[in-house]
């Protein structure tokens, strides 16, 4: 009786231990390891790291290319994550119906979302090229001058943000049409007693209804968007003039084109607190919509 | 609904697993293929030679690699691809030495050559010329200044390149242009002029260090001191490369393009025959002769034109041995570089890929010669070579190109900017830089 007793008490410790040590082994040791790596100078192959204490954080906040890194990381990720909220929000009032066409559509709009984003990359490339791409001779039939889309320090960022844009709607559209569904149609039957008009419904019931999945959606768009590194990378390299130079492709920029491993892994402690306030409110928001449910 | 969204996720994300999984069972497939490989009773030994590039080159260096594992059967070695840029392969192969479990074979852009070697990463190949009597003299002096640091030797020139200037011959005809190259910058500019017209325009210039660096070089200024330890890309003579991409840009007969994918964008301009001119490197003249048949028009290639010193840099990788490994991996992997890099071999990859043919006695062979006769625009490339100089190596080079190219891309966006005052700017900073 009491072995068994013994045994239950190591028993769960023995079955989660396999993901623990995973957990530990790929995300606390690597985390740990790079604030260890950001108070030092080192390039990566030599021998010897130089431990410099916080002169690498002192010299990134006091470098013009690094506030305007932040500054680029924090226009993609406000810009991309307001207007992919809103269009998805849209999108899916609209969509939020069972007919073949509207099911059709819901597939046809998640689908960037599983393409890989160096494919999107690629084919954004070819769509914003400034003289035989697509969307400049949509401009110029409408009359309008040519764009320079990805080749202008005024024009590059927005480019990128858009690409970000339709990359993630996809995604929110499902899952707001997953919280538009789960609204009790009896609120709606009663609504329409009122005989207000439609968008008066759409913005005092539907909104308010849905806000803890949008609220949802914001944490983790920012969290995604924050994370851009593939269309960077791919289309700009951070320029013209380091106008689309984010936080992670910096990061890499400054690891493996300069070598300076301990600048990077000092950015990287900046990502990693940006990240960690971000999700501090996605659980206090996560922790009301559970208060809001049972309301 | 919720439970349709799942589906959906978890359907992509199965479909995702899947095409890992074929990934690498593709991998060991092919290492199971080393089991079968000829031996002699001993094992024999392997080594990865890891490369950047697909294309011609890829193609090339498997045949290079199965023509040296057939050669003999002592040593195997794995090529791995790792990655479309010489970045890419650095970047891989910095981890994998931090990782200790470095490739034995591996190549070096020229500006990284020092770096890499000051920091151990690879190691001086001076013994094993020695015990070899390996004839350093017969390779080509212009490009054997970037394989070489404090007086010994870190690399092999293999994939060397040079910037050239390429152009269409028939559009020259049809402007009343003659079929020879631009040979002075007045000339260049002067053609633009005349090339423009329509939707045809004079030159394609991709903003890049280093078509840039070559203008420079041309007018006999320089992107750093001789001791490196001093930027002077703002000096009178180097100026004069800034002045001449700001004219031709105002008076719209150059043509920049930016940004990540910047000499990809010219490449496809002058391929559509929308520019007559281009500056590009000796590696693309395979690529432009085909084009250029399928497209039914002429190509012409010179030397960059001569601003007044004529000086040009080169390009391209080096091959090297890196530190770490064992003494019998380092045997195969100077055995593996000796046939890379052999007179023979020199000449196949050099007509395979365009890139230049390294050795003095390779350039002078008669198969090299007879295949200039056939295709004489790859013997530019060569000649241009008499007057290559060395590019930097300093250790912060990496920083002042990104300095230099930022720098660049304000002046070119804004033809009217203030050239002196930006390039005054840039060659502060790095000049500080430099004195680290």
């Amino acid at each position: 009786m009491k072995g068994g007793k013994k045994k239950r008490k190591i028993l769960p410790y023995f079955l989660v231990a396999p993901s623990i040590v995973f957990f530990l082994v790929f995300y606390i040791y690597p985390i740990l390891y790079n604030m260890y790596l950001s108070f030092f100078e080192w390039n990566l192959i030599s021998p010897t790291k130089d431990f410099v204490g916080f002169q690498n954080f002192k010299s990134l906040f006091s470098s013009d290319e690094f506030l305007e890194v932040i500054s680029n990381s924090l226009i993609y990720m406000g810009t991309v994550v307001f207007f992919t909220v809103i269009i998805a929000l849209l999108l899916a009032v609209w969509l939020n119906k069972n007919s073949f066409i509207h099911t059709m559509i819901q597939g046809l709009v998640f689908s960037p979302y599983i393409i890989s984003f160096v494919s999107v990359s690629f084919v954004w490339m070819w769509l914003m090229d400034v003289d035989y791409g697509l969307l400049n001779y949509f401009l110029g039939l409408l009359g309008f001058e040519k764009c320079q889309w990805i080749n202008h320090p005024d024009t590059a960022l927005l480019s990128i943000i858009l690409v970000g844009i339709w990359k993630l709607v996809g995604y929110d559209t499902l899952v707001i049409i997953g919280g538009l569904q789960s609204i009790p149609k009896s609120i709606y039957e009663s609504v329409a007693m009122d005989a207000r008009p439609s968008w008066k419904t759409f913005l005092q019931i539907t909104v308010p209804m849905v806000s803890p999945t949008l609220f949802f959606l914001v944490i983790v768009n920012l969290i995604t968007s924050a994370k851009v590194f593939e269309t960077i990378a791919i289309m700009t390299k951070g320029g013209p003039l380091n106008s689309t130079n984010t936080l992670v492709y910096y990061i890499y920029k400054v690891a493996f084109d300069y070598f300076e491993i301990g600048s990077a892994s000092a950015a990287g402690v900046v990502l990693f607190v940006i990240l960690a306030i971000i999700t501090f409110f996605y659980f206090k928001i996560l922790s009301n919509k559970v208060n809001y449910a049972s309301d | 609904m919720f439970k349709r969204v799942l589906a959906i996720i978890l359907a992509s994300s199965v479909l995702l697993a899947a095409t890992a999984c074929g990934s690498s069972t593709a991998q060991t497939e092919t290492e199971g293929d080393q089991s079968s490989a000829p031996s002699r009773g001993n094992e024999p030994i392997i080594i990865e030679f890891w490369y950047a590039f697909g294309g011609t080159v890829e193609e090339n260096t498997n045949r290079l690699v199965e023509e040296f594992n057939a050669s003999q059967d002592e040593i195997i070695v794995k090529a791995e691809y790792q990655g479309g840029s010489y970045n890419d392969l650095h970047t891989k192969v910095q981890s994998a030495f931090a990782a200790k479990n470095p490739p034995a074979v591996t190549l070096n852009e020229i500006t990284v050559i020092k770096n890499f070697a000051e920091n151990g990463m690879t190691q001086p190949l001076d013994p094993y010329m020695e015990q070899d009597n390996f004839d350093l003299d017969d390779f080509i002096p212009g490009l054997l200044s970037n394989t070489q640091v404090d007086g010994k030797t870190y690399g092999l020139p293999y994939l060397r390149s040079t910037p050239l200037i390429y152009y269409n011959a028939t559009l020259f005809e049809k402007a009343g242009l003659g079929k020879d190259a631009p040979k002075t910058m007045d000339e260049l500019l002067e053609f633009s002029r005349k090339l423009t017209q329509g939707e045809v325009i004079g030159l394609s210039t991709p903003i890049t260090t280093w078509t840039y660096e070559a203008l420079v070089d041309s007018y006999g200024g320089r992107l750093l001191n001789e001791e490196e330890t001093e930027a002077v890309f703002n000096s009178p003579k180097a100026m004069k490369a800034m002045e001449l991409y700001q004219q031709g840009i105002r008076e719209n007969v150059f043509k920049n393009t930016t940004g990540g994918d910047a000499t990809s964008q010219a490449k496809l301009e002058f391929q559509n025959q929308r520019s007559a001119m281009i500056l590009g490197s000796t590696a693309d003249l395979a690529y432009y002769v085909q084009i250029a048949k399928e497209n039914g028009f002429e190509l012409g290639a010179g030397f960059i034109p001569n601003g007044g010193e004529g000086s040009v840099p080169t390009g391209g990788a080096n091959l090297v041995m890196v530190n770490g490994i064992t003494e019998e991996q380092a045997y195969a992997a100077w055995e593996f570089m000796k046939f890379v890099t052999s007179k023979e071999q020199t000449i196949k990859s050099s007509i395979a890929t365009g890139y230049l043919p390294a050795r003095i006695s390779a350039k002078g062979d008669t198969v090299m010669q007879d295949f200039y006769k056939e295709q004489p625009l790859f013997r530019v490339a060569v000649d241009q070579l008499e007057t290559a100089i060395p590019r930097p190596m300093a250790e912060n080079f990496p920083k002042v190109n990104s300095l230099l190219l930022d720098a660049l891309t304000e002046c070119l966006i804004d033809p009217s900017a203030d050239a002196q005052a930006i390039m005054d700017a840039a060659v502060e900073e790095s000049d500080a830089l430099l004195a680290q």
